[in-house]
């Protein structure tokens, strides 16, 4: 029946809508190459899409998509772990309980959304602490502000995430 | 076994970790579907936009009839063919026979019989529920949006019914419509932006002239403000999520376009742009 066609396109969209960035962060915690990343979960939408338009019964969407995420980061894994470039897949099982992570990358999602939120000059100056590491002054005297205008914003920075964070849980567990 | 504080230290995990793996302009959703649709690796979702695909509505339609588990002679008990839409937990947009569309808030039925011409010169449906119509005009023809408690009748126009039991509301987004009830013995014309509402027992409806600029939120996805204080942002949120929102500091004003899918996205958003916290009724204790 064609119209299952329809029904499928906007099921996809809906999951597109839901899980893309959760899975995104989910997958960062296999690989750090976060165009790749990105590469690999668009082609688990495109692989679920195929799968769907073929007539394929998925109950569990959301399970569908973790698991084929994981499965291709695991694979990418351990063809970079035989080039070399990691560590064994034994040290792999042990880094990654992956329940934990699937309940997390909805929280980190939200957390990503916040930082996306936060005021441009407000962002800049607090991933050049955080990310770069760089002092007060350093950010001061690269943003052409004042030392005190550049705490305030980081600060700023941390509140808005700590109150969306719990924010979160509330809406989460509470 | 969950060690205490285990939230806590989580969060701060989650917190350290996005920090350090956020870059700007990455992990744009948007961005990335349209993306994939224009690559044509995604489906592109398509209104059901001609008369070439009633073979597919009707199927949809006996579907939904069939896993709902509706019959719909429980509705109507006469025996011409009778059509029956309706939407699920999410709006759902249809064409008519007669090219008008409609979008069907959850939960609501429509329901019309054979190609839709029951009376001669009149396109009359059935409706209980809320929808939003786009008439395809036709000077022959009027449409006539039939309720439990009135009707509105329309040549081509755009409108939104929400029709209860006790109730009927309609609300204008242009054209010129006419609300009689039933028996068609009182009737007002509504133009574009009026809304009124027909209550049960009522001589007649009540009209009214009210600004809302978020009405067909529901149907369109999102929500918009512009420049607009954020105690109306709040009501409003408020009436469509039938929670009770409120902030300190409600002097400051919005601008912005939100998705409907998500009131706690919304929330964070506010709270983030505005730096107010904004507090949910059932939170507070």
């Amino acid at each position: 029946m064609r119209q299952t066609g329809q029904n499928a396109a906007k099921d996809i969209e809906h999951a597109f809508y839901l899980y893309y960035r959760p899975l995104n962060l989910y997958a960062l915690h296999y690989l750090s190459d976060i165009d790749r990343v990105e590469d690999i979960v668009q082609e688990c939408f495109v692989c679920l899409w195929e799968q769907l338009e073929a007539g394929e019964e998925i109950a569990d969407i959301r399970a569908y998509l973790y698991r084929v995420v994981r499965n291709r980061c695991v694979d990418a894994w351990r063809a970079e772990e035989k080039a070399g470039h990691r560590i064994s897949s034994e040290e792999l099982a042990e880094q990654l309980p992956e329940e934990e992570y699937e309940e997390r990358s909805f929280i980190e999602a939200r957390l990503w959304t916040a930082i996306d939120c936060l005021p441009v000059r407000c962002r800049e100056a607090f991933l050049l602490h955080k990310q770069e590491g760089m002092t007060y002054q350093e950010i001061a005297d690269r943003l052409g502000v004042s030392v005190h205008t550049v705490e305030n914003q980081i600060r700023k920075a941390l509140k808005v995430l700590r109150g969306k964070a719990k924010m979160i849980y509330y809406f989460f567990f509470g | 076994m969950r060690q205490p504080h285990r939230t806590e230290l989580q969060e701060t995990d989650c917190m350290d970790f996005v920090i350090q793996m956020y870059r700007a302009g990455k992990l744009d959703t948007r961005m990335a579907f349209r993306r994939l649709v224009k690559e044509g690796r995604l489906p592109k979702r398509k209104v059901v936009g001609s008369l070439y695909y009633i073979g597919r509505m009707a199927a949809a339609v006996c579907l939904l009839l069939v896993g709902i588990g509706v019959c719909f002679r429980l509705f109507f008990s006469q025996p011409q063919l009778q059509t029956t839409l309706m939407a699920g937990d999410k709006p759902e947009e249809y064409v008519l026979p007669d090219g008008s569309k409609v979008t069907l808030a959850p939960h609501a039925v429509l329901s019309f019989g054979e190609g839709l011409l029951e009376k001669e010169g009149k396109r009359l449906v059935d409706l209980q529920g809320k929808a939003f119509f786009e008439v395809v005009h036709r000077t022959s023809s009027s449409f006539v949006v039939h309720c439990q408690v009135a009707e509105v009748q329309v040549v081509g126009t755009q409108f939104e019914v929400r029709s209860t039991k006790d109730s009927t509301q309609v609300w204008v987004e242009s054209g010129l419509v006419r609300f009689a009830d039933t028996k068609s013995r009182e009737a007002v014309l509504l133009e574009k932006g009026m809304q009124a509402v027909w209550k049960k027992g009522a001589d007649a409806p009540s009209v009214v002239h009210r600004k809302e600029s978020n009405r067909l939120a529901w149907k369109k996805g999102y929500f918009e403000y512009d420049n607009t204080p954020l105690d109306v942002v709040l009501q409003e949120l408020s009436a469509y999520y039938q929670v009770g929102l409120s902030a300190e500091d409600t002097g400051k004003r919005l601008t912005g376009r939100f998705s409907t899918r998500s009131l706690t996205e919304i929330m964070e958003m506010i709270a983030c742009s505005l730096e107010v916290e904004i507090i949910k009724e059932e939170e507070r204790q």
